[in-house]
Order: structure tokens, then C-alpha cells, then sequence
């Protein structure tokens, strides 16, 4: 937490020179968000297997500018009668979004935004126990074999766009929509990830996704 | 009965098969042909893939647990040719409820040349599409 604390002075420290009190716009007032996603927890529910956190910060460097990270945590266990598989990673995303609403009263925080992010996806995974059938050279003897644990880095750019609603006094809840592109991954002839961290499904060049979050603002 | 279809989506997606197709060259352009009567069997397999039927392409399980393997094929009951594929294989993970898939990419073939005079590699890529990756090219006698 501490460590959270200092990180989040830096990066104010950093770009205290670009922001501050528009002359001709003294609606804009200086803020970071910290948010959490909500829409993985709930997926895990119904697919306890895939499990995925993934917390975000903001902060509004310039009028209708926001400066954005968001990283996360990715865990997969299957365990199925002709294969177990397991996938332990972690993953960031930076970038930019851009507001498109007009601020017209100081205490609406409310955003419409697009923005571009690059992400970076690291995970450890294996296979253990996988029987693979041909149906008709080792019909008597399924061949088993395993893939020992191994790291998979995928690097990725994303086009998102979404909207930010204060619900309560600086809480938002939010949606997003995002346009994933692999741009480079480790070359891994053995075996791809089943699902990429902060990405999506391991062997698609594009995804899309869709994310609900909860926010809190902090103006200072 | 959405378990069975279920299993029969695995089975789909899992097995991916090397697909080959028949051609005869005439007047300087291939034609596809279809073979009248074929049997295909794995080399010291005693099962057949293919018994006495007609095709103008063939369907060909790779073996899972070897870089290689062979193919006895028999036309009309009496040209005989083998061929044998040397591949790598990578396993891919489908989905949860599939599980793993073998692809393959051809990385070498060797033929009889008893009917089949030549070949050639349309896709070194063996996965989860329906495409012809290699094409065998027949001699025209014997394949009227």
C-alpha cells in the first residue's frame, strides 16, 4: 500500500508541469480515479476456472486528457479427465484516453472517452495428463503426454472507448468496449495460452472485450 | 443429448486430418479426378481408412505420438504406392470443454511413383480448416 502511496506522488510529481487550472476554463479541476473491473469477478462465478482481477488509475494531466494504468492478475486451472492445464500471469496496460463531453457544471465529472492502450501480458503455464486422440494409430493405447511449465509474453494495442457516470458524490460506474491487436508474442510452438491476462482468448489475433468498472475520484 | 453434441463438436475441432487431392494433368492443366476404386491403410495397420470406395480426395489421420508416419494406398485393386509425411506437431488448447487439439506442419513427403507421378504442398499447415494441403498427381493411363 505504501508503495502504492509513493508510485501515486511520482507520477503527480511527474506531471505536475502539465497540469493545473485552465485560464479560460476553471472547470477544470485537478483529480486522479482509482477503479477496480467488475465484469471478470462475475464471469468467474460462472466459470470458476478463469479467475481475473484488475485494478486501474487515471489521472486528468490536461483538460479532457487522462493519463491511464491499468494492470491485473490471471489465474486458470482446468482439470478435466483428459487434460489439466494451469496458467498463473500478470498483466499492465498504459495509455491515453480523451473525453469528448463538455463539462458544463463543476460537479459534472461524467466521460465519454476513447482512448489507446499498449498492453503486456506475462504468464507461466503447463499441461499435465493430456491424452490426444487420432482416432485410429493408438486406438488401443491413447498416446498421454505433457507440456512442462513454460512463460508466454504477449504484447498487445488496444483501441477502447466507454463512459464514466457519477452515480454518488465522485463514484462512477463504467463501461468500456475495447479492439485488442496481438502486436508480438513469444514464439512457443508447444503450446499457446488458453486465455492471455488483460487480453483474451490465447489464440486470437484480435478480440473484443467488453468491461464494467467502478471508480472513485480523488480531487485535489 | 447436448452432451452428445457436445462430444461430436470436440471430435470436429480435435481431429484434423492431412486431406489429399487427386489430379490428372492434361493439355497442361490439372484436373481433378476422382479415383473409382481406392483402399488406404496405415503402414503395419491392419485396419483400413479407405476399403475399396471412390474419392477424389482422401482424408488422412496423422499419428499423435510420432513425427511421422505412412500410408499404403491401392488403386483399383492392384497399383500399389506408399507415402510417408514427417510433420512436428504442436498441441493447442481449444476450449474448456474440448481440450487439446493436435496441428501439424508437414515439414517432408516421400512417395512411390507407381500412380502417383508427382506432388505437390498446398498448405504445410495441418489445423482446424477444411482445405486440401496436398495434391497428388496421377499418371493419366491409369487413372482413366
Amino acid at each position: 500500500m505504501k508503495n502504492i502511496l509513493v508510485f501515486i506522488c511520482l507520477m503527480m510529481l511527474l506531471i505536475n508541469p502539465f497540469i493545473g487550472y485552465s485560464e479560460d476554463n476553471n472547470l477544470f479541476q485537478r483529480s486522479i480515479r482509482v477503479g477496480g473491473e467488475v465484469s471478470y469477478p462475475i464471469r468467474s462465478v460462472f466459470m470458476p476456472e478463469i479467475v481475473q482481477y484488475e485494478g486501474s488509475f487515471d489521472i486528468e494531466f490536461s483538460k479532457n486528457w487522462f493519463a491511464k494504468v491499468e494492470a491485473g492478475i490471471l489465474n486458470v486451472n482446468i482439470d478435466r479427465q483428459d487434460y489439466d492445464y494451469y496458467s498463473d500471469g500478470w498483466f499492465y496496460r498504459i495509455g491515453f484516453d480523451y473525453n469528448l463531453l463538455e463539462r458544463e457544471d463543476f460537479r459534472n465529472n461524467d466521460i465519454l472517452y476513447f482512448g489507446i492502450r499498449y498492453g503486456y501480458s506475462n504468464q507461466a503455464h503447463g499441461a499435465n495428463n493430456i491424452i490426444v486422440w487420432d482416432g485410429y494409430w493408438n486406438k488401443e493405447d491413447p498416446y498421454t503426454t505433457s507440456i512442462e511449465k513454460n512463460y508466454f509474453a504477449t504484447h498487445w494495442s488496444e483501441l477502447v472507448g466507454g463512459l464514466k457516470t457519477e452515480l454518488y458524490r465522485n463514484l462512477f460506474i463504467g463501461w468500456s468496449l475495447r479492439l485488442r491487436f496481438v502486436v508480438f508474442e513469444t514464439d512457443d510452438s508447444l503450446l499457446k495460452p488458453y486465455v492471455v491476462g488483460g487480453y483474451g482468448k490465447g489464440d486470437d489475433r484480435v478480440t473484443v472485450d467488453f468491461n464494467y468498472s467502478i471508480f472513485y475520484r480523488i480531487p485535489f | 443429448m447436448l452432451q452428445s453434441c457436445q462430444e461430436d463438436l470436440c471430435e470436429d475441432v480435435a481431429y484434423n486430418p492431412l486431406r489429399i487431392g487427386f489430379y490428372i494433368t492434361e493439355n497442361f492443366e490439372d484436373q481433378s479426378v476422382i479415383v473409382e476404386n481406392i483402399s488406404v491403410k496405415g503402414l503395419n495397420q491392419s485396419e483400413f481408412i479407405y476399403d475399396n470406395e471412390q474419392a477424389g480426395m482422401i482424408e488422412l489421420p496423422l499419428d499423435v505420438s510420432r513425427d511421422e508416419c505412412g500410408f499404403e494406398l491401392v488403386f483399383y485393386n492392384e497399383i500399389r504406392d506408399t507415402i510417408k509425411i514427417e510433420y512436428s506437431r504442436n498441441l493447442t488448447i481449444i476450449s474448456v470443454e474440448c481440450g487439446f487439439a493436435t496441428f501439424f506442419e508437414i515439414t517432408d513427403i516421400y512417395i512411390t511413383n507407381n500412380l502417383i507421378e508427382s506432388y505437390s504442398i498446398k498448405e504445410y499447415n495441418i489445423t482446424d480448416t477444411n482445405e486440401e494441403h496436398i495434391s497428388f498427381y496421377l499418371l493419366n493411363d491409369a487413372a482413366d
